[in-house]
């Protein structure tokens, strides 16, 4: 009976035996308590489906030939063949409002939060809780509330920067803060930058010098990441640009959309890939170094 | 979290320095989140004139009013509920990846996507598909010959939320669980199966128990977030108050609600009373959550 | 079984636990030619071990040489590639971890955190469907064998790191597997607790004769609990034997290196016989083809003598009931001597050693 439980011996001459069939042992895998292949496949495909079939359509949209069908070029072509027709117009203002937007917004908050955010973890620990829920606050205060509030501020900004869309920035760093809270403070944490500071101090470094030579450098990872998430989140803000009639790349869309769905939908579309990038992207910077750690 | 003791010398170098260094942060925060957030709820207490009053948060006691906080809800609450239990299935269906592989970097991408970024564009991919002109509306119509807007317009009314809402639910949800379900020791497994447990009795008596306060947690971020969102819904609905977005943008554009200026000042409140109760919560929750995973 | 009134000693725990199979006696564990590969890498290169009714054995090795893959093998936790491994003679290979009759302690974190100790003890036997009050009664004796009696309704996070590994043994034990198998549970405790907890898990093995694997990588662990120690690398046991004969009978230099300190000496080999320093010496283990080599000598095989070589002393270690000195010859090499701690010496003194000339391993230049 042992004889056929036995799991076969490999040919000892075979250095490079290949893998030995399985079909005779019972496949247990000692403490696997995840799912099946089958229910694997079968969840991901439906989720694949469910999330997938509004991006297919709105894919598909865009090369529709009129309401009887037919797969057609000519949107796309209207689009980047230059014709700056009435569609186009409004867009190209809010995209550039946006990308303007996202560097502002990513500017300002860089240089807002991170001398704060290496201050207190230097010099006032005890202060890092309340710094903490300063900055998730926004996650608490709906943007559409803060909103009704935001109005009377812009007014002033607006006699004193003018009443282009791009001082929207100064609402946008507020919005993106707990993300961008988030990933530099791990950032922080990882590279124990009290120890490195003190380090840095005992061998006489000045202050200015140990902010460019040894602490920004071992942040780049979460200011990096930061500014990724920041721009993400600037380029799909629709609420405050909407609220307070300014021109942005969503509320361009919206207002295109009724005119011209095709080119709307199209750089919808384009937007949503973009985003998509982008996040991919930071991703792999954050594996990266952790894989060229170890 | 250790922080070592800072040495004297660099308290002492910066005496009161380091307060001051907090006044570009604190300033700005000041200006753009506690102001507009005050002002906000303050304008709910005030007349046209300036006076104080109580009018207009009796206004929220309105039967329209209270209806639109209902609609709210229960639509947070049904896409928080749908959100969870489809969200955590897809999560279980993705046990066992790679945690820097590709693929798991691309759920994150793809995840991250969905829940920030895709407002304005989701309700485009939803009519883009659903929409009296979608891809499916058309196929059902040609096909079988069934018309889904017999019984109305309902993709651009609440219940034509519920889609395109579970479309950044369900993501969120796999950005907030999936890291709690791969926080689970495999050593629970393993002596889940050493001492006689199956796959079932290790998720009925070991997983989903551990799991509760993280479940809970993600219920209560999922009815927060879905409460404040504003994008999607103004995209698909352009006109109407269904829910307190909505009808803060229908104040705020001085359409006439009830009479009442400053109504938006009063849902404000409404709204950010709601999220603080609601996120307190869920902050509980996920203390508790984090105390088993040490 | 009656359930006892006055608080019961570990001993009279476990002999109550153990009224229940009186005349049990441990399996026997036979693992023959195993071997697991990932890819290309292979962890066990046919791994045989035979293990006796009762008896502990110690899986000692340096990490990455397999121990804890041929215990994980056993368990059921890690599927082999090839080989045959028996319980009591059955086999066992082809089952799944949960129907092998297997007790298994981890290194950390394995109790269920949302369960009491009690509930996480009772846990095993709930699977084998053992009625409530039985199972509530015997799992409270098993938690005051491991000296937790008051203990049991505490959380796996109110309790220290020592207590939460008896907890662990108690549910591994209380469902009387065939064999008990422990993944260098001490590894993680601090050194008091460890000698605390090695003590009691020897006792309780011993009580209940229940064949029991040890994985660990501290040698001094591995000879103060074995019946019988196993020093393995690259996939294989090297060497298998009482902690006495690894000792003293070492048959290879890894081993003698590995278990217990040894100072390495460099010495001429003619013939089987060792000179060093005017000393022969007898060669353990497999022969070495004669020239020059190193040998291996016990620092209880150095000694103080009146006339000797001459050396100089430059540390002195105090270990309680000896000590260690670490003296430097005049040719510039160092050794440890270890001798009686009435014997002190200071650093920078002369002194003068010899050799016992016991039997010594060896290694090639």
């Amino acid at each position: 009976m042992t004889a056929l439980t036995d799991i076969p011996r490999a040919t000892p001459e075979a250095q490079d035996a290949p893998r030995l069939p399985r079909r005779g042992a019972v496949r247990h895998r000692g403490a696997d308590v995840g799912p099946s292949r089958t229910t694997r496949v079968v969840v991901l495909l439906i989720t694949a489906l469910f999330l997938g079939l509004p991006l297919f359509a709105l894919g598909a949209f865009t090369v529709r030939g009129g309401l009887k069908g037919g797969v057609t070029l000519s949107h796309w072509h209207d689009l980047f063949g230059g014709e700056l027709g009435a569609s186009s117009g409004p867009l190209w203002t809010g995209l550039q409002n946006s990308l303007l937007l996202s560097v502002v917004t990513v500017v300002v908050m860089l240089a807002l939060l991170v001398p704060t955010m290496i201050l207190v973890r230097l010099h006032m620990p005890r202060l890092e809780k309340t710094l903490e829920f300063v900055c998730l606050l926004p996650l608490t205060i709906p943007t559409v509330a803060l909103v009704v509030g935001l109005a009377p501020v812009f007014s002033v900004v607006a006699r004193i920067f003018g009443s282009g869309s791009w001082t929207l920035a100064f609402a946008y760093v507020i919005v993106t803060l707990p993300y961008s809270y988030r990933a530099i403070q791990a950032n922080l944490v990882a590279v124990d930058v009290v120890t490195l500071a003190e380090a840095a101090r005992s061998l006489g470094a000045s202050w200015t010098a140990t902010m460019r030579d040894v602490l920004l450098p071992n942040l780049r990872r979460g200011m990096l990441a930061a500014s990724f998430i920041s721009i993400a989140v600037v380029l799909g803000e629709f609420t405050i640009a909407s609220l307070l009639s300014r021109t942005n790349l969503q509320t361009a869309l919206v207002l295109v959309s009724k005119r011209d769905p095709y080119v709307s939908n199209i750089v919808v579309l384009m937007s949503l890939l973009f985003a998509l990038v982008l996040l991919f992207a930071l991703g792999r910077v954050g594996t990266q170094s952790r894989r060229s750690r170890s | 979290m250790v922080t070592s003791g800072l040495p004297l010398s660099t308290k002492a170098k910066i005496p009161g320095g380091a307060a001051l260094g907090l006044l570009p942060f604190g300033a700005y925060v000041a200006i753009f989140l506690a102001i507009p957030t005050l002002l906000a709820v303050g304008t709910g207490f005030r007349t046209k004139s300036g006076g104080f009053t109580l009018d207009t948060i009796k206004a929220l006691g309105d039967p329209v009013v209270l209806g639109t906080f209902w609609s709210s809800a229960w639509l947070s609450a049904l896409t928080a509920v749908l959100g969870v239990t489809f969200g955590a299935i897809i999560c279980y269906a993705l046990i066992g990846m790679r945690p820097d592989g590709t693929f798991r970097n691309a759920i994150n991408a793809i995840s991250g996507v969905l829940a920030q970024f895709a407002g304005v564009p989701l309700a485009f991919a939803y009519i883009a598909a659903l929409g009296l002109n979608g891809m499916v509306t058309l196929f059902l119509k040609d096909t079988w010959g069934i018309n889904i807007y017999s019984g109305g317009t309902w993709l651009y009314q609440m219940p034509g939320l519920v889609l395109p809402y579970m479309a950044f639910q369900i993501p969120l949800m796999v950005i907030v669980f999936l890291p709690a379900l791969e926080a689970l020791k495999p050593q629970w497994a393993e002596a889940n199966a050493t001492l006689g447990g199956t796959r079932f009795t290790y998720w009925t008596r070991v997983g989903l128990p551990v799991l509760v306060p993280s479940l809970i947690g993600s219920l209560l971020l999922l009815f927060a977030n879905a409460f404040s969102a504003y994008a999607t819904a103004a995209a698909l609905i352009s006109q109407g108050s269904q829910i307190v977005p909505l009808q803060i943008r229908a104040a705020l554009s001085s359409e006439t609600v009830l009479g009442h200026e400053n109504l938006a000042g009063a849902l404000a409140l409404g709204m950010i009373l709601t999220m603080v109760v609601v996120m307190s919560l869920y902050s509980l929750a996920d203390r508790r959550s984090t105390k088993w995973r040490r | 079984m009656t359930a006892p009134n006055t608080t019961m000693t570990a001993t009279e725990a476990v002999g109550a636990v153990n009224a229940v199979r009186p005349d049990a006696e441990g399996a026997t564990v036979e693992m023959i030619d195993v071997v697991k590969d990932y890819g290309n890498a292979r962890a066990l290169s046919g791994f045989t071990l035979s293990m006796q009714p009762g008896e502990l054995v110690a899986l000692l090795g340096p990490s990455g040489c397999g121990k804890t893959t041929a215990l994980r093998a056993l368990a059921g936790l890690t599927p082999i590639t090839s080989g045959t491994m028996r319980v009591d003679g059955e086999a066992v290979a082809h089952l799944p971890t949960n129907k092998r009759d297997v007790g298994m302690v981890f290194q950390s974190y394995s109790l269920f955190p949302h369960m009491t100790a009690q509930d996480n003890v009772e846990y095993g036997l709930r699977m084998r469907k053992v009625p409530k009050a039985e199972r509530r009664e015997r799992a409270a004796e098993m938690l005051a064998s491991v000296g937790l009696d008051e203990l049991g309704h505490r959380y796996a996070h109110e309790l220290s790191g020592g207590q939460q590994q008896r907890v662990a043994l108690a549910r591994a034990l209380v469902t009387r597997p065939s064999v008990l198998l422990l993944d260098e549970p001490l590894s993680a405790l601090d050194a008091k607790v460890r000698v605390e907890l090695r003590e009691l898990i020897r006792l309780i093995q011993t009580e209940l004769r229940i064949t029991t694997l040890f994985v660990t990588h501290d040698q001094e662990e591995a000879l103060a609990m074995a019946d019988r120690v196993a020093v393995m690398s690259n996939g294989v046991i090297r060497q298998i034997g009482t902690p006495e004969d690894l000792y003293s009978r070492p048959t290879s230099a890894f081993v003698a290196d590995f278990v217990g300190l040894s100072n390495p000496v460099p010495a001429t080999l003619t013939g089987g016989t060792i000179t060093a320093y005017g000393t022969t010496f007898e060669l353990l283990g497999d022969p070495l083809p004669d020239g020059p080599v190193v040998a291996l000598v016990r620092p209880e095989d150095v000694t103080f003598t009146e006339d000797g070589i001459p050396a100089t002393v430059i540390t002195s270690s105090f270990l309680g009931s000896l000590r260690r000195t670490i003296v430097r010859l005049d040719d510039a090499s160092v050794l440890t001597v270890q001798h009686d701690a009435s014997d002190v010496r200071f650093a920078g003194a002369r002194a003068n050693i010899a050799f016992t000339g016991r039997p010594v391993s060896a290694r090639k230049v």
